[in-house]
């Protein structure tokens, strides 16, 4: 009984989460750089590789940190085993995360060019 | 950061004593819930595991006191109850010389790093890490895999990082810590249990070296290859006279949108010969637990990854006394894995698996696992 009703609460979660979801919703999990400009895609690719060795990529598209906030995160994460993100993946990362949190936050268009990068430092 | 973030960073800081932090400098908060129900309708297998539902909830805060100076906390709350996870300071002067001290996330192996069910695909372990969530995980029988993870200990990190030319990233590591605990094989509950000082007076040591090969070019087939190798000393009882010794290699790659990882570790464990109980005469006074595991995973959809995945354990050595009866001397684990991730909305996502164990000392076992969770 106590078995069934696990399986029923189980089933009951996933079912309640799935049922929410339409594979037409934004993306949750990848982001749509197809009309942000070519450099953002190109660092887009960059960020895709190495932030999702050790997390998924949900994780950085979800967060709520700001510019200044990735800048010193990023420095942390290529310190991790394995990051493989030298000076130019770093920058490439933080120009994407820079760009697409400017976007979030309503500060830019999709299309917009991007600010002048000042690097990870 | 947002009020209910802030209220949430307070309250585990509160509970970790590390309130001035908050006044310190940047605080970031991160953290993950999942729920996870495993299911089979062996028997035998159902009498030998954790079925059932199974919480992994963690919570963590890191505050920036200084540009090179972080402290982390982590609580989790799973099998064991809420427990202090990580618990560390973080010097980082130099890229090629930093040092952590604390309670410390061990490094060895690539699964170290993605132990969080956020960081990993499937819905369970490689069998080499995994805890409570195997068949005939208990101590009379396999006595879990051959590091389980996270192995957390109270001790110090010194880590860096060189680049060979700007292509290659090797990530060196090595630490002293409590060790495991133990009399007769490792107790491993113990690692989890207060009081969560050492049980004898002689630190464990080890170490993680890490080649990380990154492509220049977008277009490469080859984006990524990582490969690494990591080892483990100590002694783990309160005499200090029985060690242990554990090793492993790992190799991991990213080829188009293949995600392709494999490691093997073992791990050799003295035991108590003088004691009465034994089932067999005593050849050599050690269990020997090795393993492996090859995993491909792939995204189909934006919001669909699929994992397939085929490990192993074997544990060699004297049943134990007392120990379970059907076990053998040399008993073997094959599984199959195949699962999927659903990531839905904001974070979050479920996990699907069914997994096919083929065991040499007990029944073969169907299993399933659904669960859900997210991440922030």
């Amino acid at each position: 009984m106590i078995r069934a009703s696990g399986v029923v609460a189980a089933l009951s979660v996933s079912g309640a989460l799935l049922m929410g979801v339409s594979p037409a919703q934004p993306a949750v999990n990848r982001v749509d750089v197809s009309g942000y400009p070519p450099d953002v895609q190109a660092a887009y690719q960059v960020f895709e590789i190495k932030c999702s060795k050790c997390h998924t990529l949900a994780k950085p598209i979800n967060s709520r940190l700001s510019a200044d906030d990735w800048k010193s995160y990023i420095k942390k994460m290529i310190r991790r085993p394995g990051s493989g993100i030298n000076e130019e993946s770093a920058r490439q990362i933080f120009h994407f995360l820079r760009y697409y949190s400017s976007v979030k936050a309503g500060m830019l268009p999709p299309s917009a060019e991007p600010p002048t990068d000042a690097g990870t430092g | 950061m947002t009020d209910s973030s802030r209220a949430w960073c307070a309250a585990l800081l509160c509970s970790l004593g590390l309130l001035p932090a908050l006044a310190l400098g940047d605080v970031n908060v991160s953290g993950s819930a999942y729920v996870d129900y495993l299911g089979t309708r062996s028997p035998s297998a159902r009498a030998s595991s954790l079925s059932g539902i199974t919480p992994e909830l963690a919570l963590k805060v890191e505050v920036d006191a200084t540009e090179h100076l972080s402290f982390s906390a982590k609580a989790c709350l799973g099998c064991h109850g809420v427990s202090p996870e990580r618990f560390h300071a973080e010097w980082t002067p130099k890229p090629w010389i930093n040092a952590q001290a604390g309670r410390i996330v061990v490094p060895f192996g690539d699964f170290s790093m993605r132990y969080d069910p956020s960081g990993h695909a499937t819905a369970s372990k490689p069998l080499i890490y995994e805890m409570g969530r195997m068949l005939y995980f208990r101590s009379d029988q396999f006595n879990l895999g051959v590091v389980p993870t996270p192995y957390v200990d109270n001790g110090v990190l010194l880590y860096g990082q060189a680049w060979l030319k700007d292509s290659v990233q090797v990530w060196y590591g090595g630490y002293a810590v409590g060790g495991f605990k133990g009399e007769n094989d490792l107790d491993w509950s113990s690692l989890y249990q207060a009081y969560f000082n050492d049980n004898n007076a002689e630190p464990s040591g080890g170490a993680r070296v890490v080649a990380t090969y990154s492509a220049s070019s977008d277009s490469a087939l080859l984006k990524d290859l990582s490969l690494g190798a990591s080892f483990m000393y100590g002694h783990y009882n309160r005499a200090a006279n029985r060690s242990y010794l554990a090793a492993g290699l790992d190799l991991s790659s990213r080829v188009g949108p293949l995600t392709l990882r494999a490691e093997g570790a073992l791990r050799r464990t003295d035991i108590d010969a003088s004691l009465p109980g034994y089932r067999y005469e005593i050849v050599d006074p050690w269990i020997e637990t090795a393993g492996f595991y090859g995993e491909i995973q792939h995204p189909v959809t934006e919001w669909l990854v699929v994992s397939y995945r085929f490990d192993g354990l074997r544990r060699q050595g004297v049943p134990l006394p007392g120990s379970d009866a059907r076990l053998s001397a040399v008993s073997t684990i094959l599984r199959y894995t195949q699962g999927v991730q659903v990531n839905i909305a904001s974070g979050l996502f479920a996990k699907l698996g069914y997994e096919y164990w083929l065991l040499s000392d007990f029944p073969t076992a169907h299993v399933f696992h659904l669960g859900a969770g997210g991440a922030f």
